[in-house]
């Protein structure tokens, strides 16, 4: 009984035209979504490849560790053909150096605004948004279309009962349309490494996972559009039904849970956090300035107390401690500086995250999120993106320092008036002890982007797809009940 | 009879079910699109004021204008909440000095990824995608499904010219369509004001093109489906073949269009362009810092000859103004240099740039959802000519700056000065500088003649679409067999 | 009426009220022996249809009991329905099968695996479906050839007991005719047959007996040879007093459901 009634059903959905013509443009955008994945994805590992050799060429031409130029690149992860996230709109690079702040600029899109006009569809849209669509247009009328046809009460005018018949509509609509769904998916991951992108273990499981959460998702727009169809008597009733919920569930919640949390927790802007760094930084070394000059003058004054005759031995003398004061003096100063801009930085990195928190929580209102939420963080470009590499970054950038420290970088700079970043001063600093001739790099500290682990990236997403399967059974389960005392006859 | 087709087809739409629930979601997607662009608008407002406020306060308790190189951003316009283009995507803040490459930072969705995350819920999408897709729905069985019905027989058992029946039709599901759509407009529209966003008349004026150019947009989609209805026996079909091409049309055209011009366009990256420039920077210094060195060697050495203190400070100070002046000259060699030659890049680049841009915005010209996202972006301010004219008003402001700066201390700011303050050096020390003489950074939006003649031309593709597709179902239902 | 314990088909006082308090059977009491065709004639909203409903257990009686071969059909709904086929008044079908594929697929549900398909095209032929039409998607088929493959799906239970819902409504003369004598053929087979219509013409050409319904009631009962000997404008006119009685009331009649 069963195999009849899935037999059916999946005939019944490869027959009809319906489905030729949705299943047709589907196909067409899963491929397209991941061809041109694939071109980004081979533009952006480009784009960082010659980023860094410029880099390197820069630094084979420096001649000194104070303001040598130093740069990280982020690298490009093959998930990301299929989930671009916020990848396009993180920078790409951050300047690396002891005066300098850890900051990823220069985004995709802000570099060539003209792709942001037409945003990219990444196969995570199509299956967000196409594919449910999809599935609601071809489940809208699975019970309530029999039913006007007066299939229904010819079936049950035999020996079959509710439950069964609800079961086997269920698995074969599952069936009829995730198998043949599976055809485009398959050439698309053919291509994808046909095409010579790199693909380990690491990622076929990242994969795998991004592949569940959305049969997930696909599954529960074909249980809802079962459901409605079992609690309305008319497919034009369902079909609208469902199309509001759509709209609800994909365009509307998502977003409106975001900008609620946006109003419910405030969070200074990046300009503002950083006017008050760049403020304290400057206050901190005009008041170091301000010291420096007037011990000095004190020990000018030391110098001037001893006779003529013993200046030169008593200056020899003490040059080499007050060299080492100074430089105590002006460690703590860089000390305090970075620890103020730490502590910045976590206020900052923990209201954001508070805001993120809630803000996430309420779009996980609708399904769309929670898969959105499990595409992004299995791919690695969800919102932990850019904290990942802030963390890597600053590691790197305090290993570098130490690095140009121990390199003698330190030792005697003449705090010029001004402050700042620009690479113009710092040369000046720096030049002031040119060594004239190419800087030995062969020690010099490599940056390791970080890299996704398949395990790291499971664990967080459970909850998400654990939320997404209790949806599922919901849906079947009110299919379920309504179907026992559902009505079959068609008039 | 005109009339009576034109009441006949109003009146069906409207009072099908599947008119109210449609226009009940569209009011509430427009109501929320203009409420969410009002608390965006604040939102971002506040960021902006304090960010301005920070910045002006930093300035405080320093004592020279030559160290200050304030910034500037780019405030909050309101129509950028409704239609965001680009906006989200560019740098908003820019640090400005005396002279220097002017770069613009920080971008709302790099500096808050969580906004970048779940989009959708502005006035363009809802019009560019759910009310397109309404249209379909409501228009694809406009023929076909009468003929499914029977009636479409026998309204032409009846005396009825075809072109009568053709043009009532497209009317009145265009007059069902739009019309009610203007109730939840107004009422969005007066939502700006009552929550207290500043709209001046130049804004109302804008925003009325805004929606006129999504009406337009709307009027297309639905000529084109009562086209495609009148071409097809079945609405099945009909509804099918709609939906691919609003795809095609929505989704693959435009992305298409620039992954196409991107290849075949080569536009010098920023990478290359800075790495030239720092190259030809590091040449310059290197040539100048020979100079500088022998010229520092024999001011010190004259200084070091001096015994009384006195005469040495005084020889110090002459010698330290001489550096001073030797120091400005040569960087102000050095950044015609470089100002040349970023000018030269940046004139290439920018050519290139417009010839990929050129090539991909026409070819996507081809689907009207691509011309109504342009109209609607030049409108609002937030097409691809914003980071230009932004970039423009921050270089105009850095030039009224320099010359400020000049005016206060006599010299260039930027790069370094020398200052070293010896004993007796208290009573010279200067005063705080006053915030307040700061000039101020003024964003002019660009002049409304410019944005209407750029919005004006998409404008007019959308109206030519209307006529085709207007035109193309009156052909087609000419010869569409009844039965 | 004689009580037997062998009726194929039958109703103890069965009615069926509405949750709108619409009484759409009062108390029917009715039996159809095996190789009897029993017809209900009536017109719309007498209860043929609701009765039928009954049988099939769409919908529960108020109170009052229908049996199909001694099985209850609302205690036993799954196994009564083994015993019974249904040929409904719209025969839809699936459009995109072809009538070979939607025989399968509803002979299977009802439980007979062992079909070939030579045994399809036999009883195609047999209820009089050209062959060039049983490959041929259900799509294009007019009312008549869909008829013929609800009635196919029925000869292919091979129940006991088959129910038809206003078999002959929309049939052209040489369909209805054709029908008629498969009907004949069924009965001959030992088949209990109980057909609702309101074709007056058709009834009294095939059934044994004949009940005569309105509002609810089965108001006569009349047999065979009644009929041969009735003057058909009498038969009609009480049909028609009824039906009159029916207009006045047509309120509350069209808010029930036909039949």
């Amino acid at each position: 009984m069963f195999r009849v009634l899935i037999e059916k059903e999946c005939k019944a959905i490869l027959l009809s035209p319906r489905f030729l013509g949705t299943f047709a443009v589907a196909s067409t955008l899963i491929l397209l979504s991941i061809l041109v994945g694939v071109r980004e994805y081979r533009a952006f590992e480009r784009a960082q490849v010659a980023g860094a050799q410029l880099l390197a060429e820069e630094q084979a031409q420096a001649t000194s560790w104070l303001g040598f130029p130093n740069r990280v690149f982020r690298e490009a992860d093959p998930l990301q053909i299929f989930a671009g996230g916020v990848h396009n709109d993180v920078g790409r690079l951050s300047a690396v150096g002891s005066m300098s702040e850890v900051k990823l600029r220069q985004s995709i899109y802000s570099d060539d605004p003209i792709l942001a006009v037409f945003r990219f569809l990444d196969l995570t849209f199509i299956i967000q948004v196409v594919l449910s669509l999809f599935a609601i247009l071809l489940t809208y009328d699975a019970i309530s279309g029999e039913r006007e046809e007066g299939t229904l009460q010819l079936a049950f005018a035999n020996a079959v009962p509710r439950a069964r018949y609800l079961i086997a509509k269920f698995v074969g609509t599952w069936l009829g349309l995730t198998v043949p769904l599976l055809v485009p998916l398959l050439i698309g991951l053919l291509l994808v490494l046909l095409l010579g992108v790199p693909f380990d273990s690491g990622h076929w499981t990242r994969f795998g996972m991004l592949m569940l959460a959305g049969g997930l998702y696909f599954t529960f727009f074909i249980a809802l559009g079962l459901a409605v169809s079992t609690l309305t008597r008319r497919s034009s009733t369902s079909f609208l039904v469902l199309l509001v919920s759509w709209i609800l569930l994909v365009l509307v919640i998502p977003r409106a849970g975001v900008m609620a949390a946006v109003e419910m927790v405030p969070v200074p802007s990046v300009s503002q956090i950083e006017s008050q760094k760049e403020g304290f930084e400057r206050r901190e070394w005009e008041a170091h300035r301000r010291g420096i000059f007037s011990k000095w003058r004190e020990r000018q004054a030391e110098i001037e107390a001893v006779s003529e005759e013993e200046r030169r031995d008593f200056e020899d003398e003490r040059t080499w401690a007050w060299m080492e004061e100074d430089d105590e003096e002006r460690q703590a100063v860089q000390a305090r500086i970075s620890e103020h801009s730490r502590r910045l930085n976590e206020e900052l990195r923990a209201m954001k995250g508070k805001q993120q928190r809630l803000g996430l929580s309420l779009s996980r209102i609708s399904p769309a999120s929670s898969f959105q939420l499990v595409a992004l963080d299995v791919a690695g470009t969800g919102l932990g993106l850019d904290q990942r590499y802030f963390d890597s970054i600053e590691e790197y950038r305090d290993s570098f320092s130490r690095f140009v420290e121990e390199q003698g970088g330190n030792t005697f700079t003449m705090r010029m008036g001004h402050v700042g970043d620009d690479e113009e001063e710092d040369e000046a600093g720096g030049n002031l002890l040119d060594q004239g001739k190419p800087l030995d790099l062969r020690e010099m500290p490599r940056y390791q982007a970080p890299r996704l682990t398949a395990r790291e990236v499971i664990a967080p997403t459970i909850p998400d797809l654990g939320l997404l399967a209790v949806l599922v059974a919901t849906c079947f389960a009110v299919a379920f009940t309504a179907f026992q005392r559902y009505d079959v006859r068609p008039t | 009879m005109f009339k009576l087709i034109v009441t006949k087809e109003l009146k069906e739409i409207i009072s099908s079910t599947k008119f109210a629930t449609t226009f009940g979601v569209c009011s509430l997607l427009i109501v929320l699109a203009f409420f969410m662009a009002a608390r965006g608008y604040h939102v971002g407002r506040a960021q902006y004021d304090a960010a301005v406020a920070e910045d002006r306060r930093q300035l405080e308790g320093q004592t020279e204008w030559l160290d200050v190189s304030p910034s500037v951003f780019l405030p909050p316009q309101p129509l950028a909440y409704l239609v965001p283009g680009i906006s989200n995507d560019i740098g908003r803040n820019t640090e400005v000095r005396g002279r220097g490459g002017l770069r613009p930072e920080g971008s709302r969705f790099g500096d808050e990824p969580l906004l970048a995350l779940f989009r959708f819920m502005d006035l363009e999408f809802t019009f560019q995608i759910v009310l397109s897709l309404l249209a379909i729905l409501f228009a694809y069985d406009a023929v076909c499904g009468e003929r499914e019905r029977g009636t479409l027989r026998l309204t032409f058992s009846q005396a009825v010219p075809r072109a009568t029946y053709i043009l009532g039709k497209l009317v009145g599901s265009l007059l069902a369509l739009t019309v009610p759509l203007l109730i939840p407009l107004a009422a969005g529209a007066l939502l700006l004001p009552l929550m207290g966003v500043p709209m001046s008349s130049r804004d109302w004026l804008l925003l009325s093109l805004i929606v006129a150019s999504g009406m337009l947009y709307i009027g297309a989609i639905l000529g084109l489906s009562v086209m495609v209805s009148a071409l097809t026996r079945r609405s099945s079909t009909s509804f099918v073949l709609l939906l691919s091409l609003w795809v095609v049309g929505v989704l693959i055209v435009p992305r298409a269009s620039v992954l196409l011009a991107a290849r075949s366009v080569e536009v010098p990256s920023m990478d290359q362009l800075l790495s030239q420039r720092s190259r030809l920077r590091a040449q310059l210094w290197r040539d100048d810092q020979a100079v500088i060195d022998a010229f520092m060697r024999e001011q010190l050495s004259g200084v070091r000859d001096e015994e009384d203190s006195m005469e040495m400070q005084s020889a110090m100070q002459a010698g330290i103004a001489a550096f001073n002046t030797k120091f400005d000259e040569l960087a102000e060699e050095r950044q015609f240099k470089l100002a040349e030659l970023d000018a030269r890049l940046t004139e290439e680049r920018r050519n290139r740039q417009r010839w990929q841009q050129g090539l991909a915005l026409g070819i996507a010209r081809i689907s009207p959802a691509s011309a109504f996202s342009l109209a609607a972006a030049h409108l609002a301010g937030t097409s691809l000519d914003l980071p230009e004219h932004y970039l423009s008003q921050v270089n105009a402001y850095q030039e009224r700056f320099a010359a400020f700066q000049k005016e206060k201390t006599g010299r260039s700011g930027g790069g370094i000065r020398l200052v070293i303050r010896m004993e007796g050096d208290e009573e010279d020390e200067p005063g705080p500088i006053d915030p307040a003489e700061l000039p101020a950074f003024v964003f002019n939006p660009p002049p409304l003649g410019t944005v209407l003649r750029a919005g004006v031309f998409d404008l007019s593709l959308l109206a030519f679409f209307n006529l085709l597709f207007f035109s193309g179902a009156f052909v087609a239902f000419l010869r569409y067999d009844v039965r | 009426m004689t009580s037997t314990d062998n009726a194929m088909i039958q109703a103890v006082q069965l009615s069926k009220r509405y949750e709108d308090g619409v009484l759409a059977l009062d108390g029917l009491n009715l039996q159809v022996q095996a190789g009897e065709i029993y017809g209900m004639l009536g017109g719309n909203g007498a209860g043929k249809t609701t009765a039928i409903h009954l049988f099939l257990n769409f919908i529960e009686p108020t109170s009052g009991e229908a049996h199909i071969a001694g099985i209850s059909c609302h205690r036993e709904p799954l196994e009564a329905k083994k015993h019974v086929a249904f040929v409904s008044e719209n025969v839809s079908l699936y459009p995109n099968f072809t009538a070979i594929q939607n025989i399968e697929y509803f002979t299977k549900l009802g439980g007979r695996m062992d079909l070939t398909r030579g045994d399809y095209e036999a009883v195609l032929k047999r209820v009089g479906l050209e062959s060039a039409a049983h490959d041929k998607r259900l799509r294009g088929f007019s009312k008549g050839m869909r008829q013929k493959c609800g009635l196919a799906i029925a000869i292919l239970k091979d129940a006991p007991v088959i129910l038809l819902d206003e078999p002959t409504a929309g049939l052209d003369p040489k369909a209805g005719l054709e029908f008629i004598r498969l009907l004949e053929e069924l009965r001959e087979e030992g088949k209990a047959i109980l057909m609702s219509t309101h074709d007056l013409f058709r009834a009294k050409q095939v059934v044994d007996r004949l009940g005569i319904m309105n509002r609810g009631v089965l108001m006569a009962e009349l047999r065979r040879e009644d009929l041969e000997h009735e003057d058909l404008e009498s038969v009609y006119m009480s049909y028609m007093a009824g039906y009159m009685d029916e207009n006045e009331q047509a309120g509350r009649v069209s808010s029930r459901r036909a039949g």
